[in-house]
Order: C-alpha cells, then sequence, then structure tokens
C-alpha cells in the first residue's frame, strides 16, 4: 500500500527527519541558549532573549517568504534541499523550546550548581550531571511538542518546498486537491502514527515524578 | 538518631588535614555598592573563623571569594601559599580545581540524586575507583548518623538530617577548608540549638579549618577560635569570642554582640587605658580601647545588662532610676529604667520581681564598662 503511491515514503522518510532532527536541534540550541541569557548573563543577552521571542509574533507563511528571500540570494546554497527546511523550523520553533527549558532552568537553584562545582565539576560536568537530569521533564516535554509540531507544520513549508523535498503534510494537501482520497487516507493515517508513536513511548518520562 | 560522637569509628576517613588560608586586599563592588572594601585576613589551619555580621557586611562575598564562585575585583587569596586567586596576576582558579568544601544555607542537596549519591559526588568528581567511592561513602554516612538512609532522597529527610547529609558531602573528599555560609538559619530554634553543639563536637573530633559566616551571636560565639564582625565590607574587629562578647571595641560590636546599653559620658579621670567616666550612673570605672583619651573628652560606655545590679533598698551612692517596664523571661527578667531621660537594659535573676513605677538603685559590676569607639 505504502510504496503504490510514489509520494508517500519519501515524504514520510523527510518528515520523520525534519521531525527527529528539528526538535533536537531546538532543545540542544535552547539549553546552549537559555544557559548564556539566565546564567552567563553575556553582553547580548539582551538581544538574544528578544531575537527569541520574535519568531512568536510572525506568521509561519511570512518567515517562509523571509528565509526563502535569504537563502535563494546564497549561491551553491541550501535553498531546494532539506536543510532549508530544517532550518526554517528551528527559527520559528526554537521560542517556544525557549521557554520551556528557560523557565525549567529558572527553577534550578544556583546553589546546586554552585555545590556542584565546589564538588568537583567543572560547568561542562554540572550541566551534564545536574541541571539535564533536573529538567529532564521540561526537556523530554518539549522535544515531544517541537516533534508534533515540526511534523504538522504547514504554513512555513509550502514555500519551501520543492518536488524533492516533499514532506507528509505538504503531500497531503497535494492530494486533497487532486481528490484522491485512497492516498489522502495513507498520508493521515501515517502522520498520526509517526505523530502518536514518541509520545507513547516518552510521555511516561516527561512525568514531574522524582522515581 | 545515631550520634556522631559517639561513632568515631571511620574517623581517619574524614578527617581533613587542616589547610591555612589568607585573603589579602579583597575589593568587589556589585556597580555603585562597596561589598568588600580592601579585606584582609589570615585563616588559621585547624581553627574556625566566624565572620559576623548583619546581612550585606560583605561576609557571605568573603567566604563565596574564597570558593570560586565569586571573582573580585582586586586582591589575592592564597592556600597553603599558592594563590588560587591573584587579581594583579590574573590567576583565577576555578571553584572544582580549589579542594573546599561547602555547606549551603539552602543545604543544595541535589534532589535527583539519593543521600548516598549526594555524598558520593565529589569522590566521583575526583575520579576514585568505584571500591573506593563506596567505601568512604559508607564511612561517611554512618559518621553523620544516617547508616542505613543512604538510599533515600533528601525530600524524604528531616531538616537536620538534610544538614548532616550537606555537612557529609563537604567533607567527605577531604578538602583544604570547609565553607559554612549560614548553615544553620534555616532550622527552627530547638535544632539550631542542637546542630550547633553537634557542629562543636564534630570541629573537636576532626579539627579542620572552618570558616563560618552567621550573623548569629550565639552561633559565633559557640563556633569560633576567632570572630571577626564585619561591617560594610571591612572588618570592624577580630578576637577570641571572649574579647568580642567582653571588650567589644565599637558602638558597632557592641551593638552586634547584644549590648543595649551604650551610656554617652565625659572622662573625669584617665590612667593608661582605664578610665573613668561620669555617667547617667554614676562615676564608673571603665577600660578603653585606646589610651589618648583626656579628661573631659565625651566617651561611650558598654555595659551589659546582665552586668548591672539592681538594688531597691540598699543606700549606696547608686543612682536612682524608675521601672518604666519588666519582661519575664523565666530565668531572668529584664527591666527598662529611666534615669534622667536614659532608658537602660537591666537583667535581674533575682525572684524578688519590680512593679513597674517602682524605684530602684542601679549599678554596674566593676570592671564590666567598657569604653567603646564612636563610628
Amino acid at each position: 500500500m505504502l510504496f503504490e503511491y510514489p509520494q508517500v515514503w519519501p515524504s514520510a522518510q523527510h518528515s520523520l527527519f525534519l521531525a527527529l532532527a528539528g526538535a533536537t536541534c531546538c532543545v540542544a540550541l535552547a539549553i546552549a541558549l537559555a544557559w548564556y541569557v539566565i546564567r552567563m548573563r553575556g553582553r547580548f543577552a539582551g538581544a538574544v532573549e528578544y531575537a527569541m521571542v520574535l519568531p512568536l509574533g510572525i506568521p509561519g507563511i511570512a518567515l517562509g517568504i523571509g528565509i526563502l528571500s535569504l537563502w535563494i540570494l546564497v549561491p551553491g546554497g541550501i535553498y531546494g534541499t532539506l536543510w532549508i527546511l530544517l532550518l526554517a523550523y528551528v527559527t520559528a520553533h526554537i521560542p517556544v523550546a525557549m521557554q520551556f527549558v528557560g523557565s525549567a532552568l529558572h527553577g534550578i537553584h544556583t546553589d546546586l550548581e554552585d555545590a556542584s562545582r565546589i564538588a568537583g565539576q567543572a560547568w561542562t560536568g554540572t550541566i551534564r550531571r545536574v541541571d539535564i537530569p533536573l529538567m529532564r521533564p521540561a526537556l523530554i516535554g518539549s522535544w515531544l511538542l517541537m516533534y508534533v509540531v515540526i511534523l504538522r507544520e504547514i504554513s512555513l513549508v509550502i514555500l519551501l518546498y520543492n518536488p524533492s523535498t516533499v514532506v507528509l503534510s505538504v503531500g497531503l494537501m497535494d492530494v486533497w486537491s487532486s481528490g484522491f482520497y485512497p492516498e489522502l487516507a495513507v498520508f493521515s493515517l501515517l502522520l498520526l502514527v509517526l505523530g502518536l508513536a514518541p509520545v507513547a513511548v516518552l510521555w511516561k518520562f516527561a512525568r514531574f515524578a522524582p522515581d | 538518631m545515631a550520634d556522631w560522637q559517639q561513632s568515631v569509628r571511620g574517623l581517619s576517613q574524614v578527617a581533613a588535614e587542616p589547610s591555612y588560608l589568607s585573603v589579602c586586599g579583597l575589593t568587589k563592588s556589585y556597580g555603585a555598592v562597596l561589598a568588600l572594601d580592601n579585606f584582609s585576613l589570615d585563616f588559621v589551619g585547624g581553627q574556625c573563623t566566624v565572620l559576623l555580621g548583619p546581612s550585606g557586611c560583605g561576609k557571605t562575598t568573603v567566604l563565596r571569594s574564597i570558593a570560586g564562585l565569586i571573582s573580585p575585583d582586586a586582591g589575592r587569596i592564597n592556600i597553603d601559599n599558592s594563590a588560587v586567586f591573584d587579581a594583579a596576576a590574573g590567576t583565577n582558579v576555578p571553584p572544582e580545581k580549589r579542594r573546599l568544601g561547602m555547606v549551603f544555607q539552602s543545604y543544595a542537596l541535589w534532589p535527583h540524586l539519593s543521600v548516598a549519591q549526594n555524598i558520593a559526588y565529589p569522590l566521583i568528581s575526583a575520579g576514585l575507583s568505584k571500591g573506593e567511592i563506596a567505601s568512604r561513602t559508607n564511612a561517611m554516612l554512618e559518621w553523620i548518623g544516617l547508616a542505613g538512609l543512604g538510599g533515600r532522597y533528601a525530600h524524604e529527610l528531616s531538616g537536620g538530617q538534610q544538614q548532616r547529609v550537606s555537612l557529609g558531602r563537604a567533607m567527605v573528599a577531604k578538602p583544604r577548608a570547609i565553607l559554612f555560609d549560614e548553615p544553620l538559619s534555616n532550622l527552627d530554634a530547638r535544632l539550631r540549638e542542637r546542630m550547633r553543639l553537634e557542629l562543636l563536637a564534630l570541629r573537636q573530633q576532626a579539627p579542620f579549618t572552618a570558616i563560618y559566616v552567621t550573623h548569629d551571636q550565639l552561633e559565633a560565639m559557640t563556633l569560633a577560635d576567632r570572630v571577626v564582625v564585619m561591617r560594610a565590607g571591612s572588618i570592624e574587629q577580630v578576637g577570641s569570642p571572649e574579647d568580642v562578647y567582653k571588650r567589644p571595641r565599637t558602638r558597632f560590636s557592641a551593638e552586634f554582640v547584644g549590648i543595649p546599653n551604650l551610656l554617652e559620658g565625659t572622662v573625669r579621670s584617665v590612667m593608661g587605658a582605664d578610665l573613668v567616666v561620669e555617667t547617667v550612673v554614676g562615676a564608673v570605672a571603665a577600660h578603653g580601647w585606646r589610651s589618648d583619651w583626656s579628661p573631659g573628652a565625651k566617651c561611650t560606655v558598654a555595659v551589659r545588662p546582665s552586668l548591672i545590679c539592681l538594688r531597691c533598698q540598699e543606700a549606696t551612692d547608686a543612682r536612682r532610676g524608675s521601672i518604666i517596664r519588666s519582661v519575664y523571661q523565666g530565668t531572668s527578667t529584664i527591666y527598662l529604667v529611666e534615669l534622667d531621660g536614659t532608658q537602660l537594659a537591666v537583667e535581674s535573676l533575682s525572684e524578688e520581681r519590680h512593679a513597674p513605677g517602682s524605684t530602684v538603685a542601679v549599678m554596674p559590676v566593676p570592671g564590666a564598662v567598657f569604653a567603646v569607639l564612636d563610628d
């Protein structure tokens, strides 16, 4: 069934790759940026904070146009590849990941980090052994949210995809307009399964119980 | 609850080699606020030095600078004669390389780790073998009286137990010194009292170098080998607990160690550091911190409420005042006495009660009066 429709398999692969990579990039970047803004309070902390809120107010389609018109000018750039989609996803969704990770980091008393430093861990070891375990529910929760949001995202990607980088949501729109319902059902089912699978696996690790 | 005073076993595993610390010319400002102003002090190895002062006096800044959590603007910090911080030379050893232990006011136990994992953490950081980590963790658990509770989490322990875990974690890696940042202020009064005595017993067993920050004069008196009274980023007075308690150098020190009676007077005669000062309670003999007083000079004397006699009947040359208020405290009664417009607190151990309004004679105990420096 899957392979009877030429668009289905590649677009499922694209969607899965983008959702996994996009969610992971968002969370990893959010940890680094939250650390910079909240703990290091670097010179550009204010600017970073502002830049992290800005994409929230920009409609996906407008952001898509912006990214498109920038990268189309760069010769040999990433235009027309999956990477431009990844970049768009991360740009659009990092503010939400930042909110999750930022408030989790705010909730960690700095004494806990100081105690770790004095107990012989450098700041890298402190993040790994203290902050990440303590932020685990927020990290897994925001990863899941990023994953499902990227999977079903359409407004952002509708202008940026080309025939070699079709994703499930766009493919679904495509077959919808051609009125081919069995294929539409396949796309929908795949989206549903891919969306639910990690939620089913990971939800219990996102709970706040200190087990 | 097992008592660490009795479990001397494993002491060799927890006792630290006393290290010598010194800070020199430490200065730190936050914006326009000068938190530390050219602060210099030697911390004697194996002794407990208590930094005593009100909040904002810079005592915590000193402690956190020594720990490496704050970088001062200027100055030098040495541990065992090697610089861990030197602003001029650009030396700043990060906290994880200073080999110190610290006990926080908030306990700062990691909630995602068990008690045993919390205590083992510094040993894991030091890269010890699994076997050694396990044996030293167990010895420490036993020593702090929490053997068998290693699998619990911090939130399952009482406040006192949490503070012991915090102490165990600070000591387990045999640090060069242990820093205490108001460790008892989160505990209720009874527990604070007990932990204070336990800490004292612990220090007597294992004489590590300790730097202890507090605003509680009772903690300072109990635990200190040396008390450092701090004010606005500099040292007000350094001395033994007895020195600071009995012979406060300044008006500020006197108020901070709990002497409310600061009487204005005039110097009548001077003999070395001994003065006779004319005050509202009459001419009293006072000992002073400096010897350059001259007759006729204005002078403030401090006298503790418990060192003033209240005598109603005896007609001596003592001045008379009237009781404004009495506060019964169980073992003693505090009277507020007014003499010529000056109010004086007097503590009486006598069972005899004086009613407000009655007239009493007051007289300081000879030798109890101290001339302090004005600020």
